[in-house]
Parts: C-alpha cells; sequence; structure tokens
C-alpha cells in the first residue's frame, strides 16, 4: 500500500502526514510539486503548511504546480486524495472540492486541541470511525473559516458532503462548523484540523487522527 | 553623477575629512583604521569598519566581562562548541547533539513590533543553521510594560503576531517561553527568540574560508537598502559611493522586513547542501550583513578574499558599496564551496528556488579585497575589522546594590489577618503575569514536527529528538540562558 505525501514549497506538516502513513501500516511515497507523475500511489496526501508563504490567498499559487496536473484528473477518476488544512485549501483552490477558506472569525491565528464529530463515516478517509463518533484532534491555523454560498451549504449538508463538524465552540466561524467536507463520491475529503498531529498520545492530544490514514487502507484494499 | 571612492582615490587624498563620527566611530578609533591602512579609509571600508566596530558586533566595551564566563567555566568534554561559534554545541549521546541559542531582538521591536520579533525568529534559527543542525523548535522570553499601559497594547500584540506569522510559517513548533510585566519595561521590551537545533556530531559546520581558490556563494534573499540609515552620510558629493540621494534615504524602514517562505526554502536547501558535503565553510548574515560575513569568514580561515560586490544581486540597483556592505537584508547566508562543487551546489539551490551568486573566491594573500566595477574599493587585513577595539570601561558599584544585598525578604510585610491574606490572593489572580497566557500561546504552532512531547503550559518544552533513539532537550536550559 502506497501513499503519496505532495511536497509543495512551504509544506511543512509533509514529514508527519508521512509519519501517519507510516503508523497505518502504509508506505509513505514522498511526491515532489515540479515533479510530473504519481508514481503509481494509491491515495495521496496533501499536508499542511504555508506553500508559497501564504502571501497570496492559501494554496492559490501551489494548484498550478506540475504535479497538480496529473492529481486533479486522477483524483476526478477515484484516487482518494487528502487534503489537511493547507492542503485543504489548496483542493479549494484547485475545484476539487466545493466552497473556500477564509479568515479566522477572530482574525488571530488559532491553535487548539478540538473536539470534531465525524458525520459522514462513509468516504475513503473516515471508514474507520462511525457516523456521530467524537474525536479530538489539534487545529492551528489562521484561514480556516469555512465559507459557501447558501445553495452550497445546503447541498453540502443534504448530501451528506460535510465530513467534520466542530463539536465544542466553533473556533474560526466556520460557517455552520464544518471542519471538513468531501466531494459528492466521497473519495475526496479536505479538512482543518490535523489528524496526522494526533496519531502518538505521546506527540498529540490522542491517537483519534489515525483513523483517516486507517481507513484509506481498508479502502485501497478492498 | 557619482564617483567611486577607489582604494587609489583615498591613498591619493591623504587627510580628506571623513564622516567617521556620525558613523559612530571616535577619533581613537578613525585614527586607528588610518594606522592599521597606511591611508585614509575609502568610503566603503569606513562603512565596513564603523558596523564591525560597533558594540553590536564587536562587544569591545562588554568583551572583557564576557570573556570571563569561557576562563571560568568548567572544561566539559560534552561541550562540542562553545564561545565564539555562531551557537553552542552540546553532545546528547548516541552520536547527537543538541545546540540552541537566545538573542534579544529588543529594540527594533519596539520601533516596529510585529517585524521587530519576526526577524527576532528569523535571525536566530539561521544561527542554528549555520551550525549544520536542523532547527527544530523555538521559544520566546517576553517581558512588557505594564499590562494596562497604552504602549502595551501596541507592542505586545505585535510582537505576538511577529513570533507567531515568522514561527508557524516557518514550520517550527513554538514549545514554551516566558511572559511578564513591570513597569521598568514601558518602552523597553524584553523580546529574546531562542531556537534548539538537532545534529549528528559528524554535521558540525564551520564558519571559516579555507583553501585558497574556494568559491564564496551569497544566496538566499536579494540585498537591499533595509537597515543602511548609517550608509546615508556616505552619499555626499565627497564621498559619492552611495547612489540614492539622501532624501531617499531617510525614508528606509529602520527595521527589516522578514520572509518566513524563503527562510524555510533556505534551511531545506542549507541542509541538503549540508546533507550532500557541498560546504566548507558557512555564515549566515545577520547585523552588518555582507561586510560581517566576508570579514569573519576570512579572518577565521586563509585570511584572504577576494568579492566583486557587483555580483551581489540586489533589489535596489542604486546600492553602491557602502550600503552593500552594511545591509542588514534578511534571510541570507553566505557558504564557502570547493571549485569542483559548484555546479553541484547551484543545483541544490535551484532545486529550492533560493538564489545563489558567486560573489567571489578565498585567496592567500592574507587581504579581504572587494572590487566595484572594475576598482578596488576594500582593501584590508580581515582580521583588523574581525577583531575590533576592546575598551575597559570604568566600573562603579551601584550604591542601591549594598541596600539590595542587605535587605532580607524575611522582613517584608506580611498580611496579618484573613482580609490581608485575601486582597494578596486577589492581587496575585488578578496579576497578568501570572494569568492564563493561551492569548499568546493560541497563536503558535506547537505541533509542526510532530516531535512537541510537552509545551504550553507545561513548565517546560520537551521535544523527542529522534523517534528511534530517547528524546531530550529541557528548555529550563534555555531560559537560563535567557536570564544570563
Amino acid at each position: 500500500m502506497r501513499i503519496g505525501v505532495i511536497t509543495f514549497p512551504g509544506s511543512l506538516d509533509d514529514r508527519d502526514a508521512a509519519r501517519a502513513v507510516r503508523l497505518a501500516g502504509a508506505e509513505p511515497v514522498g511526491l515532489w510539486h515540479g515533479d510530473r507523475g504519481l508514481r503509481g500511489v494509491d491515495a495521496v496526501i496533501l499536508p499542511g503548511g504555508f506553500s508559497y508563504g501564504d502571501y497570496l490567498r492559501c494554496g492559490a499559487i501551489a494548484r498550478f504546480a506540475p504535479v497538480m496536473a496529473d492529481l486533479v484528473p486522477a483524483a476526478r477518476a477515484g484516487l482518494p486524495v487528502l487534503g489537511i488544512c493547507n492542503g485543504f485549501q489548496i483542493l479549494c483552490e484547485a475545484h476539487l472540492l466545493p466552497g473556500a477558506l477564509t479568515r479566522n472569525a477572530g482574525l488571530k491565528f488559532v491553535t487548539r486541541d478540538v473536539p470534531l464529530r465525524v458525520e459522514n463515516a462513509g468516504t475513503a478517509w473516515t471508514r474507520a470511525y462511525s457516523g456521530g463518533e467524537q474525536i479530538v484532534v489539534p487545529l492551528k491555523s489562521g484561514e480556516g473559516a469555512y465559507a459557501a454560498d447558501a445553495d452550497t451549504l445546503a447541498d453540502l449538508e443534504a448530501s451528506g458532503q460535510v465530513v467534520i463538524r466542530y463539536a465544542g465552540d466553533n473556533p474560526n466561524g466556520s460557517a455552520a462548523a464544518i471542519a471538513g467536507v468531501c466531494n459528492a463520491e466521497g473519495t475526496v475529503v479536505g479538512l482543518m484540523p490535523h489528524p496526522e498531529h494526533a496519531v502518538d498520545p505521546l506527540t498529540g492530544p490522542s491517537a483519534d487522527g489515525l483513523g483517516f490514514f486507517a481507513s484509506v487502507l481498508a479502502r485501497v484494499a478492498a | 553623477m557619482t564617483v567611486t571612492d577607489t582604494v587609489a582615490r583615498a591613498a591619493a587624498t591623504a587627510g580628506l575629512p571623513q564622516p567617521f563620527a556620525e558613523l559612530g566611530l571616535t577619533a581613537d578609533e578613525y585614527e586607528k583604521i588610518v594606522a592599521t591602512l597606511g591611508r585614509r579609509p575609502t568610503g566603503a571600508e569606513l562603512a565596513l569598519y564603523s558596523v564591525m566596530w560597533s558594540e553590536h558586533c564587536s562587544y569591545k566595551s562588554s568583551k572583557v566581562h564576557l570573556r570571563q564566563f569561557a576562563a571560568t567555566a568548567p572544561p566539559s568534554g560534552a561541550l562540542l562548541a562553545g564561545i565564539g561559534h555562531n551557537a553552542g554545541v552540546v553532545d546528547i549521546g548516541q552520536g547527537y547533539a543538541v545546540t540552541f541559542k537566545i538573542e534579544s531582538h529588543n529594540h527594533p521591536s519596539y520601533v516596529e513590533p510585529h517585524q521587530g520579533a519576526a526577524t527576532g525568529v528569523g535571525g536566530i534559527v539561521r544561527d542554528i543553521l549555520a551550525m549544520g543542525a536542523r532547527p527544530v523548535a523555538v521559544m520566546d522570553a517576553l517581558r512588557f510594560g505594564p499590562a494596562d499601559a497604552p504602549d502595551t497594547g501596541r507592542v505586545l500584540p505585535g510582537v505576538v503576531s511577529g513570533i507567531s506569522f515568522y514561527g508557524n510559517c516557518l514550520g517550527l513548533p513554538n514549545i514554551g517561553g516566558e511572559l511578564d510585566f513591570d513597569p521598568s519595561y514601558a518602552g523597553n521590551p524584553l523580546v529574546n527568540a531562542l531556537c534548539v537545533g538537532v545534529m549528528r556530531h559528524g554535521d558540525l559546520q564551520v564558519a571559516e574560508a579555507s583553501g585558497p581558490g574556494s568559491t564564496v556563494i551569497l544566496f538566499g534573499s536579494t540585498t537591499g537598502p533595509d537597515g543602511v540609515g548609517g550608509a546615508s552620510v556616505l552619499a555626499s558629493a565627497t564621498f559619492g559611493d552611495a547612489a540614492s540621494d539622501s532624501t531617499e534615504s531617510a525614508k528606509r524602514p529602520s527595521v527589516q522586513v522578514g520572509d518566513p517562505f524563503l527562510e524555510k526554502l533556505l534551511v531545506e536547501c542549507c541542509l541538503e547542501l549540508f546533507a550532500g558535503g557541498l560546504v566548507t565553510g558557512i555564515q549566515d548574515l545577520g547585523a552588518a550583513g555582507v561586510a560581517c560575513a566576508t570579514t569573519e569568514l576570512a579572518a577565521a580561515g586563509t585570511g584572504g578574499m577576494l568579492v566583486r560586490l557587483d555580483e551581489v544581486p540586489l533589489r535596489d540597483a542604486t546600492l553602491g558599496p557602502p550600503e552593500i556592505l552594511m545591509s542588514e537584508s534578511q534571510e541570507r547566508m553566505m557558504a564557502v564551496v570547493e571549485p569542483g562543487r559548484v555546479e553541484e551546489f547551484l543545483a541544490v539551490c535551484a532545486k529550492w528556488d533560493v538564489r545563489a551568486a558567486v560573489i567571489g573566491e578565498v585567496t592567500g594573500t592574507g587581504r579581504l579585497v572587494m572590487t566595484w566595477r572594475g576598482e578596488t574599493v576594500v582593501d584590508i587585513p580581515p582580521g583588523s575589522a574581525a577583531d575590533g577595539p576592546v575598551y575597559h570601561r570604568p566600573l562603579a558599584r551601584p550604591a542601591s546594590q549594598d541596600a539590595l544585598a542587605a535587605g532580607d525578604p524575611a522582613a517584608l510585610p506580611r498580611p496579618a489577618d484573613g482580609a490581608g491574606l485575601r486582597a494578596d490572593l486577589l492581587a496575585l489572580l488578578g496579576s497578568p503575569g501570572l494569568a492564563d497566557k493561551s492569548w499568546v500561546t493560541d497563536q503558535y504552532d506547537r505541533y509542526v514536527r510532530g516531535d512537541t512531547v510537552l509545551a504550553m503550559p507545561d513548565d517546560a518544552g520537551l521535544l523527542r529528538v529522534d523517534e528511534a533513539l530517547y528524546g531530550a532537550k529541557e528548555a529550563g536550559r534555555g531560559r537560563c540562558v535567557a536570564r544570563d
């Protein structure tokens, strides 16, 4: 089982995502933003960080990286893709996921261990959880407020595309407390909290995040 | 029309008055430069000596006292690099070593809190990088004036946002620090940035330019007019090295602007260069920029270096030699590379989108020579600039010291009854220095890199040094450095 982790200039949590993949029992494969091809991986993770410094709109430059020219059609054809934080922002900019991430309601960067509710345990990246399960995972972002127009939000709710929701206080002003969404097929998932930082109680608040990486293994194996 | 103040021109125009006092040099120091060179310095040389002999760079007044640390420290086999290096390196066993350093960025953080604090983080990270280590965490020890003072409302949020902006974007966990308030810090906040790095013993890098024929490469950010306010006095008709006029100079910010994204690329680029064995000497550019890096590399190595200042990539084409030498533009490093490895070196830089320029080479002449448009504008023995003067300033014990030392804490008034205890307790609970600090620490990423075992609100930060081995870096040590 080989799971690719893309490194963009300014990616920071690529090493952590690779570690989470390894702990889940798969082989992490480094993918470089400037290279073409996905090296035959079974799934891809876009990690957190500040691609291109996020000096422009978050993810707006990374979506044009050469590797994205191969990732986007593969994702549309069913390849499981997980975007974490900056990776979620890139997936939205690449139109693989609906909506956008905007400045936090408090206008400050927020690092906090947040309780989350798994709203859809049927996606490629959440099937190791049960529907309605509560988990605790770190959130750390300055532009994490999920935003979409009213029709899109209604569609997402109706079709079960809201995958993860903040279960406690809404930490950043996200619409409907949405922390993560998926595409219609449930193969592409993006979320602002960082499950790769909750894979070992030694270094994280819990090991609750490991389920994301275990989920895709079950999916790929099936 | 500007005239380049060359070495030849300086030799031919002895006795020409020079603005040494405006650049912070005393008459004695100026005479010492003239005696060293056997002629008056050029504008570029005067700029170079003025920044290298500043208190900030040379510690000319404090050196005699700071030396005691090295002289009186108990010998330790665990110290792989000590005083005199960019940062200390301590053996932690099993082939691993940690390096850490704390540095203040107080005044810039008071003038422009956000960028002042941000570039404080950036500067300390490059010091750790220059030792050959991977930076793995940062900490900050902060002191502000009273929490309810209007200016604290300007300084504190700016400092915190600057640390958050730079450290988070750079991808280093902020694992702890200090925050306290006292009227003595009003107008003079303390902003101390600490960085911790991890390396294998064999990764240790040196800051020296050895081996005549080796190539000198400047890489990272371009060189701009930031932090060169002092050079404007050289832009007179007599010393027309600075091409831009003084009106323009006056508009320049005195505090540098940080680019943490570029620093992240620089960190990864340097570590790949080190891993490939492509570097024989490395120095970060901090205060006094190119002037400091070239003189210190040359003085610590073979002693000779030729630098073509025209090759320095500029972000402002109007800069002249004094400004290029004094510029404090951030996110720059200087490396010494064997000639046969230059192509590989440049390829690694290109991979990380880091700009690199060959600006000169190591020589066997014992002189630091710099050229500009084909003419020599600097020709000095590098040690004379790198070492600087040493002063034994007069000392006196302040009268208040005896009273302070004689004071007995047991004699302090104590609450005599329940009401007094209640008042003291409420005062403590209401004290900003003891309050919950999550307003500050929630703005810092403590998780990135996935090796943080303890961080705020724990009493100390603790990092896993390597997953396969044990972890150890007790942050309390870093705090002790801060208080020293």
